[in-house]
């Protein structure tokens, strides 16, 4: 059976989950692999959700947000930018590859962009293969 | 109601004969009204264990010890709060940063391993066919979590380590195979976690003839947790108990500063290494001067194993301060990462007035004061 990965993507509602959304009334392809969890601002992120996804044996987490700039709390994603610094390095730390949780930044407009991440997480994840905390 | 509370500490209590200097030392009872070591005895001899329990008393113990150390009967008040906090009633357990270490659940897995290598500075040396293993504890986690914010030595605390070891003509290993002790997922009655990890450090372990831990917790984790609960034979030792045999390889520089010793809980009380830093420190041309409660009766820093760093506890953080302040010492030195952590953090505190000390790891004071 091929492996496929499966993630979860934290979007904020103003602009990445409007990307997303988008992406779908567009009727632009992209792999099954995410399943999306809106959260108001990206900067509602905490490291406990990538590490509690992770525990369970997901094998990525993306979190999207607005770009610089354009948060509709004005610095939320400036916060979230700091917060997955941390998150990253601890991941690594305990031995779980970095290149499995990325934030990226979607703005409403941009639904080919999100299909295009997804599509290229996706593709990472599958050479990197399933999450070894998983059983 | 039969809990396992009971059948886990009668044996350690029966000797109690109320006499209530544990309730009477106890700094947290000076901070929480209401709570009582001695109630907690009381209620567990008299057959109910489930108040202790159910009132959540025993979360607010420090686990620091102080009682049992002034007890005339020996009383195993600690043990108590540890086998009552086993029970699994863990909804007053208060982890402050819960949130962030989430991650030592990924740790719990067998099928990942923790880097640690590569956080090192480029100037120690590390030797992997060593029979001396450094075991580093959580100093990577803490480092990338604190150092920014509280201003936290990190790293610099490990690579201290090896530079001491170094001079003394040792090149420790450091195993890439090194997962968290447990320490605190064991005070907080995580039993499950604690296996796991003891396990997979258990397994490496056994090859070494010598570990040395620069944490205090690690220490009495290994050397009394491990060696209890799981019948192995570590030959455990704390950096100042392994350096004294080698203080003539160490050749101060002259640094002088009048400096104070900060005993932590598990190294002092728990495993009473009182004398060990002190004669290395003064070796290295340190002059000590004692806080007012030292050695067996130093304040706790306030926050252990995380669980409830609130205002009580905070209050306890200031003592500790004042405690300090008083000797008029320009150097707190404290030997566990975490007191470190805890007393910079109200050192930070912009509502708190000035705490004009500095506080510094105890390796760290030993490098700075050597020549090389
Ligand atoms: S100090 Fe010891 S003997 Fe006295 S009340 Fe406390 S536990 Fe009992
Ligand atoms: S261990 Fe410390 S905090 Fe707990 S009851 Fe004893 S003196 Fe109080
Ligand atoms: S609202 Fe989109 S990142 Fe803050």
């Amino acid at each position: 059976m091929t492996f496929e990965p499966k993630a979860v993507v934290f979007a904020c509602n103003w602009c990445s989950y409007a990307g997303a959304d988008l992406a779908g009334v567009s009727r632009m392809q992209y792999p099954p692999t995410v399943r999306i969890v809106r959260t108001m601002c990206s900067g509602r992120f905490d490291p406990e959700f990538a590490f509690r996804a992770f525990e369970k044996g997901i094998d990525g987490v993306l979190v999207l947000g607005c770009h610089p700039g354009d948060c509709h709390y004005r610095e939320g994603n400036l916060k979230t930018e700091k917060k997955v610094e941390m998150t990253r390095k601890l991941l690594e730390a305990v031995g779980v590859d970095p290149r499995r949780f990325r934030l990226e930044w979607v703005s409403a407009s941009e639904g080919g962009r999100f299909a295009k991440l997804v599509e290229e997480f996706t593709n990472t994840l599958k050479e990197l293969g399933p999450n070894p905390v998983r059983r | 109601m039969e809990s396992k509370a009971s059948i886990l500490v009668g044996e350690y209590i029966s000797r109690c004969y109320q006499c209530a200097i544990c309730s009477g030392i106890c700094p947290k009872a000076r901070v929480k009204p209401g709570f009582l070591p001695r109630r907690m005895v009381f209620n567990t001899l008299i057959g109910h264990p489930e108040r202790v329990i159910n009132s959540g008393s025993s979360w607010d113990c420090l686990t620091c010890g102080l009682c049992e150390e002034k007890c005339p009967m020996n009383v195993g008040i600690v043990e108590l709060v540890k086998s009552a906090r086993q029970t699994g009633l863990d909804g007053f357990c208060n982890v402050a940063h819960s949130n962030t270490f989430a991650f030592y659940n990924i740790m719990a897995s067998d099928k990942v391993n923790p880097k640690r290598k590569k956080f090192l500075a480029k100037d120690v040396e590390i030797d992997d066919n060593s029979d001396v293993l450094y075991f580093m504890g959580c100093i990577p986690y803490f480092d990338i979590i604190f150092k920014e914010d509280v201003n936290f030595e990190g790293m610099g605390i490990a690579d201290n380590t090896i530079r001491l070891l170094n001079a003394a003509g040792i090149r420790p290993a450091v195993s890439e195979k090194e997962k968290c002790c447990g320490h605190d997922q064991l005070w907080r009655g995580q039993l499950n976690f604690f296996n796991k990890v003891a396990e997979q450090n258990l397994e490496y372990l056994q090859n070494y003839k010598t570990i040395v831990t620069s944490c205090p917790e690690c220490y009495r984790t290994l050397a009394v947790d491990y060696n209890e609960k799981f019948g192995a034979e570590l030959n455990v030792k704390h950096i100042s108990e392994y350096l004294v045999e080698y203080v003539d390889k160490l050749k101060p520089n002259g640094k002088k500063a009048k400096v104070t010793f900060h005993d932590s809980c598990r190294l002092g009380r728990f495993m009473e290494v009182y004398d060990q830093p002190r004669e290395l420190l003064s070796k290295m041309g340190y002059e000590i001067v004692e806080m007012q409660n030292n050695r067996e009766n130093a304040l706790c820093c306030g926050v252990p194993q995380w669980v409830n760093c609130d205002d009580e506890n905070k209050e306890i953080r200031r003592k500790k301060m004042k405690d300090a302040l008083e000797t008029g010492a320009e150097i707190m030195i404290t030997p566990c990462a975490k007191c470190q952590i805890h007393l910079k953090c109200l050192q930070r505190d912009k509502s708190e007035p000035d705490y004009n000390i500095e506080i510094m790891d105890f390796t760290t004071a030993l490098v700075k004061a050597l020549s090389r």
